[in-house]
């Protein structure tokens, strides 16, 4: 009884505070518009056409150049400039921004955008943490093509929206952790940490012996894992970097994250999928808790992912691409990650026991699926329609944070990290219900 | 109620294995069996309602005819199978030797099987270690340390599992016809080793094909017979039942 008055408690403080911190947001936005005369920080420009590569003096667009605003009355950091274009597909292009501080001082920075991905009527987020006065935003693209810019839209506050989207994700988090923990009964709870930590050791050890196994007799050893991901991004840029008419700087980047979590996840899961019948010999000898197997290939996947990100980070250095602070945040989109693939190999390693065809229709899956989310190709080349689809896959999300954090440096918003959050409770709750329920009867097929 | 010094409580214990007809082991087949009511099963009773109570220190032989359910009722003891009716308790740690070597890696060498085992029998890293020297000198392997076990003879191989299996003191043993393994001398050997582990009051379960090793260890024996229990009771009399049988 006490028990279940605590949960609900729990869960309507989280809901106010998620509400609390949704007001929090909408009227910070409010704050940024009243401060500015009502005026919304939007800028037209009808004239911004960009052609070529060519300097071209009407492919400014300023914000002096509307004088009902100026910048200096909102007396605040410009964080974040999203971008409206319509460029069309299939063109890349690098944005200038020339930028002017209350003080006279003119900076300047450029960022190559994978542009096609994002600035098809999409926002994009420009970080300038500078008290500006003025900005000049210049676009580049391919040279015979043309682009437009119709408007850009800054957010002071938008810092501010951060910490409260920071706050309220981290909140919702520690309620799933605190429910979870009084869902499980607190004895039963002792009781499975009690066995997990007698096989910690099994654990680490088998996941070393994969580790050995896997690299026996390679001169290169582990560093196979590091080339790996990276011979791997050659081949796929020099394939299909001409195809979608990447910048060709963007292209390897824009491969190599994305490829980070989907190879994890597909790593994992084709790996936990066999799991537990490939452990039949020990389940049949000597008690194990069955978690162990699954757990085990996931883990020993986490290790490829960590080699994988040092492959990363020598892409970043080699195309010196610009280095935002939100890089920092690259546990969480692998977290997310994680933490889906553990509830889907718990799922189809259990259901593998009983009926063999998963497997043979996974490795199909895992095919389409690949196909499926954006890793080789950018969103925009996709037909609406098939967008709305994607939504659905929960990898599309994971890979979008990654990309977020690593390349763009935004901090994904609230809704994004729901999303993720969602899918990937959800997912674990079920295969760990799944799992349970059919664990005792695995001896009897295997 | 339960006695105190009972360690292993076996409560109406019923196994039944699903044996199906045919292997059924793809969605498309059962779908087909399943809706055409040809999912049969042919219902095999490994274990029908057994009961046992065994106390501390207790030695227990089990002693039945080959399929009679030994190891099967060792194994729901042990944990490594869930009855499919009853309980089966038991009190502290409980160390299996059903199949010796569980997990062993035919492609790492013995030093890197004596953590990976030790490992699935539960032992922690640090005890391990400190038991290393112990185990190699136990099963006289000194010079095939560093060698893969795939090129071990497979006496060495069951050598190598009863020596980690029974490197620290469980509080219960379960011995499933591994006294057998290796040579004379380290029959006897081994056979010495668990006569130390019974001095020092350990719950032994013992199941052999060998009437003499049951007589000469046991205080108490079990014989089942069809899944069932057919008698209980002191060694010389229960042995002298079962050498008696006929098929
Ligand atoms: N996993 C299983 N699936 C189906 N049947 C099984 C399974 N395990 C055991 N059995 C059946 O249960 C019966 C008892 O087997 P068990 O291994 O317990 O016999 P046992 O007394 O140990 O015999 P032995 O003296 O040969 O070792 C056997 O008839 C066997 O066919
Ligand atoms: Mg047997």
């Amino acid at each position: 009884m006490k028990k279940k008055t605590l949960i609900v408690f729990l869960v309507i403080l989280s809901i106010i505070i998620g509400i609390i911190t949704g007001v929090y947001t909408v009227s910070s936005d409010n704050i940024s518009n009243k401060m500015n005369n009502n005026q919304s920080h939007v800028f037209t420009s009808d004239n911004m056409v960009f052609e070529g590569w060519q300097k071209n003096e009407t492919s400014y667009i300023s914000t002096t150049k509307d004088p009902s605003v100026t910048l200096y009355d909102i007396n605040s950091y410009v964080n974040n400039i999203y971008f409206n274009g319509t460029l069309s597909q299939y063109e890349s292009a690098t944005i200038k921004i020339f930028y002017t501080t209350e003080k006279g001082e003119a900076f300047t920075e450029e960022k190559s955008f994978l542009s096609i991905v994002e600035l098809k009527g999409q926002k994009v987020y420009f970080s300038v943490n500078k008290n500006v006065y003025d900005i000049k935003i210049q676009l580049y693209n391919e040279a015979g093509l043309t682009s437009k810019i119709n408007t850009f839209e800054i957010n002071p506050q938008y810092i501010n929206f951060s910490f409260a989207n920071i706050f309220s994700f981290v909140t919702i988090l520690l309620m799933i952790v605190i429910a979870l923990g009084l869902f499980i009964n607190r004895n039963s709870f002792k009781g499975y940490y009690k066995v997990f930590k007698k096989y910690k050791s099994l654990l680490t050890n088998l996941i070393e012996r994969d580790l050995k196994v896997k690299y026996r007799r390679s001169v290169l050893g582990l560093l196979w894992s590091i080339l790996n991901p990276l011979l791997m991004m050659l081949v796929i840029t020099a394939v299909f970097a001409n195809v979608f008419k990447f910048n060709i700087k963007d292209f390897p980047i824009y491969y190599i994250t994305g490829a980070w979590i989907f190879n994890f996840v597909s790593e994992s899961t084709t790996l936990s999928l066999t799991s537990v019948i490939g452990a039949a010999p020990l389940i049949k000898k000597v008690y194990i808790p069955k978690y162990i197997f699954p757990l085990q290939k996931c883990l020993y996947s986490v290790v490829n992912m960590l080699f994988t990100l040092i492959a990363v980070a020598i892409v970043f250095l080699i195309l010196q691409i610009q280095l935002h602070w939100t890089i920092l945040l690259f546990p969480i989109p692998m977290i997310y990650a994680f933490v889906f693939s553990l509830g889907l190999s718990f799922i189809l390693s259990s259901v593998n026991v009983f009926f063999r065809d998963v497997g043979h229709l996974y490795s199909v899956w895992i095919t389409a699926w690949m196909y499926f989310t954006p890793i080789i190709y950018p969103i925009s080349a996709l037909p609406a329609a098939m967008i709305s689809i994607l939504k659905l896959n929960p990898l599309y999300y994971y890979v979008q944070y990654a990309r977020d954090v690593l390349i763009y440096g935004t901090i994904p918003s609230l809704q994004q990290n729901i999303i993720c959050i969602g899918f990937s409770v959800v997912t674990l709750v079920i295969g760990l219900l799944l799992f349970k329920k059919t664990q005792d009867k695995f001896i009897l097929y295997i | 109620m339960p006695d105190l010094s009972d360690v292993i409580i076996v409560n109406n214990v019923t196994m039944r294995f699903n044996m199906p007809k045919e292997k059924v082991d793809s969605i498309k087949e059962y779908l087909i069996k399943f809706l055409k009511r040809q999912l049969k099963f042919e219902e095999f009773v490994a274990l029908n309602n057994v009961s046992l109570t065994i106390k501390k220190g207790e030695v227990i032989g089990f002693v039945g005819l080959n399929g009679s359910g030994k190891s099967t009722l060792l194994k729901i003891i042990s944990g490594i199978l869930k009855p499919s009716e009853g309980t089966a308790i038991s009190i502290g740690s409980i160390s299996p030797l059903i199949e010796l070597g569980a997990g062993f890696d035919m492609d790492l060498t013995a030093r890197e099987n004596i953590f990976l085992n030790g490992s699935v029998l539960g032992y922690s890293k640090h005890t391990m270690e400190q038991k290393y020297d112990e185990i190699i000198e136990f099963s006289e392997l000194q010079e095939f340390q560093d060698v893969a076990i795939k090129n071990y003879s497979s006496g060495m191989i069951a050598r190598l599992g009863f020596s980690i299996a029974t490197i620290t003191r469980p509080e219960i043993l379960i011995v499933d016809e591994i006294l057998s393994v290796g040579d004379f001398l380290f029959q006897r050997k081994s056979e010495k080793r668990i006569q130390e582990m019974m001095n020092g009051g350990t719950t032994v379960l013992i199941v052999s094909h060998s009437i003499d090793q049951i007589e000469r260890l046991c205080d108490r024996v079990v014989w089942l017979d069809k899944g069932k229990i057919k008698a209980t009771g002191n060694t010389s009399e229960i042995c002298e039942m079962y050498k008696n049988t006929t098929r």
